[in-house]
């Protein structure tokens, strides 16, 4: 009976113009979305690769060299572009993708694309994920709003009674009709992105791109469901479609943007400003390498004397210099962390904000959930600017212990083997795996989930007010 | 007939709670969004006096060093005077302070940086305007008066218009309408009028309350701006009284409106974006890092040719006599120079191709009503990307001027004095109010309205009204 309900409905749909009209337009959006992304993508890929390699060239250019004349010369870590970006590019737009690694100072990365574009792009950019997250529940929307009102209106509600089938039966015939056209279509969205990464030759982690798939179709199924209830609980199919539409807005334009506000209200950013003002003040406070007559300077030569039990600086068995300038790099090091642990809290009180609002909208969830997925979300950019600091630090340090080893005090004009430079390795960055983005996204899963349970049980709570 | 209609649907309006629950929702979105807005604008005011505070306590700092030497004595921090420490350390504050317009329209404001430490220190290449911000605040974009203008409104106008025939089509009251020496279609333009001027009277209430309470002065470009608000909603009434005439039944009606709706707001917009982002996509950032070490590198190796060529481009600056106390700066600043040339035009690739998507953009904006109030409305509030584009261009230039003024300082080996502080060059950010472009969008808006209503007019409704029948 179901089934049959389903069929009659997709039926129908397949002979209506409009519908067909709309289902096409969608179709070719998406076939755009799709390849204008992928061109994107790939050369996005390829201008970085190749500037990772030029780097990593200059870099080994530099020959036989002062370690810490390297250090200064510095080099950058390159955020790789991961396979998924193609379909959900998340944040990656607001989010530099370089980071220059060098002596003394961390760096915030740079490159924001955002902006390198005009105004416009604050509208969004037609990708797959703006389809999926913005114009399929649309869909959605148009094509069931009337679903069970018009039967109502147009009497034939009574009919479908005579014929033995449940309200519950009715509705969920109701529903599959109008889902499965959706799902289709999106899957095949799917699909086409799948084949087009695989045969870019991406490997990746088929359980990310599985978990994203089922994730847009809960999300599809929830505004389904909810499409579904307004349409029998409504008198009029103009109301229903007023009020879905209503719905719409709500959920995907105006909680997001009301969550931005209010998590920015609450738990602003310090400005770049102070927050760099505030970084040199502490750097003040301690050693720095290069500044031999300041207290903390004269207090470290100090105790490096009477841990090496000698008088003179000269009769240390390395280069004090060098480890003057290790220990400033160590509290600079420090310091840095201090400031972005400080940030990170922040963001992550604006985080929880933000899971808290996703109760008010099943976008939300959906939004963060398909960009942890596709390891464009703000997490996954904290875990490379955190991994590229490492990487910072531990390569001062080789630079540092190379310059105290091989050199007198004073010997500012020691140049080390240019194999040191080999030493210091490719900057790498494998961003979280499946376990680590499911783990972490824990609530979002359970609100996601939540929606989804809600959403039938006023569906059945609909079923007996047709 | 005209009095009677008029009275008609004034009565129609007020009895049916149609004033009152749109006023409500009216005030509250407006409300909301002024708060948002506010919010925006005094936390931009507050960083803005904090970096302004700093800087000044900055340069109260060599004052005094100043003074001190002024007097004859000889402080220990005397190097505070050197140029290179005023050049790079103390430095200019550059600063756009916000307008009290952009607590309407916070556009692109979020995104960009509005202090900027000049210091001669930094390459002009790789300068950063970019404000520290969580990307998914960005992403999401903020809830202003702008949104509510620009999507909401629309929306509203649609569920209060998109069946003032049709419903009399379909109660069958239009048949005897058209008995009447009346002709249909002037009857339906008069319920569009006494329609949209309700909903102006309602809209400027709230956003007037909303201004009051944010505090914005009345001024010429508040005028402007609420003159192209006037102009946005006359294009939603027009294209609605279109698809009146045109649509036959209340709910195609419906879906037809939402459908443009969702087209013009929702799709061109990033339509347009994508196309100019393709057309003239933007050369590489990250290979432009690269030529800019490798220029680095190679200016550096033959620094001392370095400073003889640019001597060869300063003449008033060598100097014969005694020796150059700040020989390495001079070889920095000397390459510096020769590096900003050398990458001149590869940074200019950059700005070229912004050019060209700007003016992409500025001439299909005409496809989609809600580029044309966005465009306008930032520009109004100073908050569009062409307003911090100016003001990064400000501070680009005045980094040359800066660096320029201590040049002959730096090659001549002397200190700045008490005096030469005075004569510093200031900055200052003169904004440049888009009116020209408020006005073409806001005229372009009405233009559309009149010719969706010119158009409505001529439709033959009648017919169709027999047909339906």
């Amino acid at each position: 009976m179901m089934l049959q309900v389903a069929k009659k409905e997709i039926k129908e749909m397949t002979r209506s113009g409009q519908f067909k009209w709309m289902l096409g337009t969608v179709l070719v959006l998406s076939l755009i979305a799709v390849f204008i992304s992928y061109n994107q993508w790939q050369e996005k890929n390829l201008q970085r690769e190749q500037a990772q390699e030029s780097a990593r060239a200059l870099w080994l250019a530099q020959g036989s060299v002062n370690p810490h004349n390297a250090a200064h010369y510095g080099t950058y870590a390159f955020k790789p572009q991961f396979p998924l970006s193609l379909i959900d590019p998340g944040v990656e737009k607001f989010t530099g993708v370089s980071i220059f690694l060098e002596a003394h100072s961390r760096n915030e990365a740079d490159m924001v694309a955002a902006a390198d574009q005009t105004g416009l792009s604050r509208f969004g950019d037609l990708t797959p994920d703006f389809i999926l997250l913005y114009l399929i529940p649309l869909l959605i929307i148009a094509l069931g709003f009337q679903s069970v009102t018009k039967e109502k209106v147009n009497g034939t509600i009574q009919i479908i009674k005579t014929q033995g089938i449940s309200n519950t039966q009715l509705l969920m015939g109701k529903w599959l009709g109008n889902y499965l056209p959706i799902a289709i279509i999106s899957t095949l969205l799917f699909v086409l992105a799948a084949l087009l990464i695989a045969a870019a030759g991406n490997a990746f982690d088929w359980r990310l791109l599985v978990t994203m798939w089922v994730i847009y179709m809960v999300y599809f199924g929830i505004i389904n469901t909810i499409t579904m209830v307004v349409s029998s609980l409504a008198s009029k199919p103009g109301v229903s479609l007023v009020l879905l539409l209503a719905t719409w807005i709500v959920s995907c334009l105006a909680v997001p943007k009301i969550a931005s506000s209010y998590t920015n209200e609450k738990y602003p950013y310090p400005t770049r400003q102070v927050f760099e003002a505030a970084v040199a003040f502490d750097k003040k406070q301690g050693i720095d390498g290069h500044d031999p007559w300041s207290e903390a300077s004269k207090k470290l030569e100090q105790e490096t004397l009477k841990a090496y039990n000698v008088s003179k600086l000269e009769e240390l068995p390395f280069n004090f210099d060098a480890i003057r300038m290790q220990k400033g790099e160590e509290h600079e090091a420090a310091v840095y962390f201090k400031h972005n642990e400080r940030l990170k809290q922040i963001n992550q009180e604006q985080t929880a904000v933000y899971r808290k609002l996703a109760v008010l909208s099943p976008f939300l969830p959906t939004r963060f959930m398909s960009m942890a997925l596709a390891s464009t979300d703000y997490a996954t950019h904290w875990t490379f600017s955190d991994m590229a600091e490492k990487h910072r630090v531990a390569m001062q340090k080789t630079l540092n212990d190379n310059f105290a080893e091989n050199s007198k005090l004073g010997e500012w004009g020691y140049k080390a083997d240019a194999s040191l430079l080999q030493e210091v390795p490719e900057f790498e960055f494998e961003a979280a795996n499946y376990n680590e983005v499911m783990a972490s996204n824990k609530s979002n899963l359970f609100i996601l989930t939540a929606w989804l349970l809600l959403s039938f049980g006023l569906m059945f709570f609909a079923s007996t007010r047709i | 007939m005209i009095t009677q209609n008029i009275q008609h649907e004034i009565r129609l309006l007020s009895r049916n709670y149609w004033f009152v629950s749109l006023t409500a929702v009216l005030l509250l979105l407006c409300l909301y969004a002024g708060h948002n807005g506010l919010q925006h604008f005094e936390s931009r005011q507050a960083d803005l006096n904090q970096a302004l505070a700093d800087q000044e306590e900055k340069i109260q700092n060599v004052t005094s060093v100043a003074v001190a030497v002024n007097n004859g004595e000889e402080p220990s921090n005397a190097y505070r005077l050197s140029p290179m420490n005023i050049a790079m350390s103390t430095g200019e504050l550059a600063t756009m302070p916000p307008s009290s317009m952009s607590k309407l329209a916070i556009g692109q404001s979020d995104l960009f940086t509005h202090q900027v430490k000049i210091s001669s220190r930094d390459d002009q290449a790789t300068l950063s305007f970019n404000e520290l911000n969580n990307p998914v605040q960005l992403l999401f974009g903020n809830f202003d008066i702008a949104f509510v203008l620009a999507y909401l409104v629309p929306l509203i106008i649609i569920a209060f218009t998109y069946n003032l025939r049709s419903q009399e089509l379909e109660s069958g009251r239009l048949k005897l309408l058209a008995s009447n020496p009346i002709k249909t279609n002037i009857w339906l333009l008069q319920r569009f009028v006494i329609r949209y001027f309700s909903i102006l009277i309602i809209l400027s209430i709230a956003l007037l309350l909303t201004i009051l309470w944010v505090g914005i002065p009345f001024n010429f470009a508040l005028l402007t701006f609420m003159l192209l608000t006037f102009a946005y909603v006359a294009f939603w009434f027009g294209l609605s009284f279109l698809v009146n005439i045109i649509g036959a039944s209340s709910g195609k009606n419906a879906v037809s409106l939402l459908s443009l709706w969702i087209v013009l707001v929702l799709i061109l917009p990033t339509v347009i974006n994508q196309a100019a982002n393709t057309i003239y996509p933007m050369p590489s950032r990250v290979a432009l890092l690269n030529e800019i070490r490798e220029t680095k590198k190679s200016l550096s190796e033959k620094q001392d040719q370095v400073l003889d060529e640019y001597l060869r481009n300063h003449p008033e600056l060598i100097r014969d006599e005694g020796k150059n106390a700040y020989g390495y700066w001079q070889g920095y600043f000397a390459s510096q120079e020769l590096m900003e040339e050398e990458l001149a035009p590869l940074i200019e690739k950059f700005d070229n191709q912004l050019a060209k998507q700007q003016s992409w953009v500025d001439s299909w904006r005409f496809l989609s009503p809600v580029v044309l109030f966005q465009d306008a409305a930032t520009q109004l509030a100073g908050t569009s990307s062409k307003n911090h584009k100016d003001f990064q261009n400000d501070v680009k230039d005045f980094g040359l001027t800066w660096r320029a003024h201590f040049m002959p300082y730096v090659f001549q080996n002397n200190m700045l004095k008490l005096s030469d502080l005075g004569e510093l060059p200031a900055f200052s950010y003169q904004p440049k109010p888009g009116y020209t472009a408020a006005y073409i969008n806001l005229g372009v808006l009405l233009l559309l309205s009149g010719l969706f209503a010119i158009r409505g007019l001529k439709l033959e409704g009648k017919r169709q009204l027999l047909q339906v029948g």
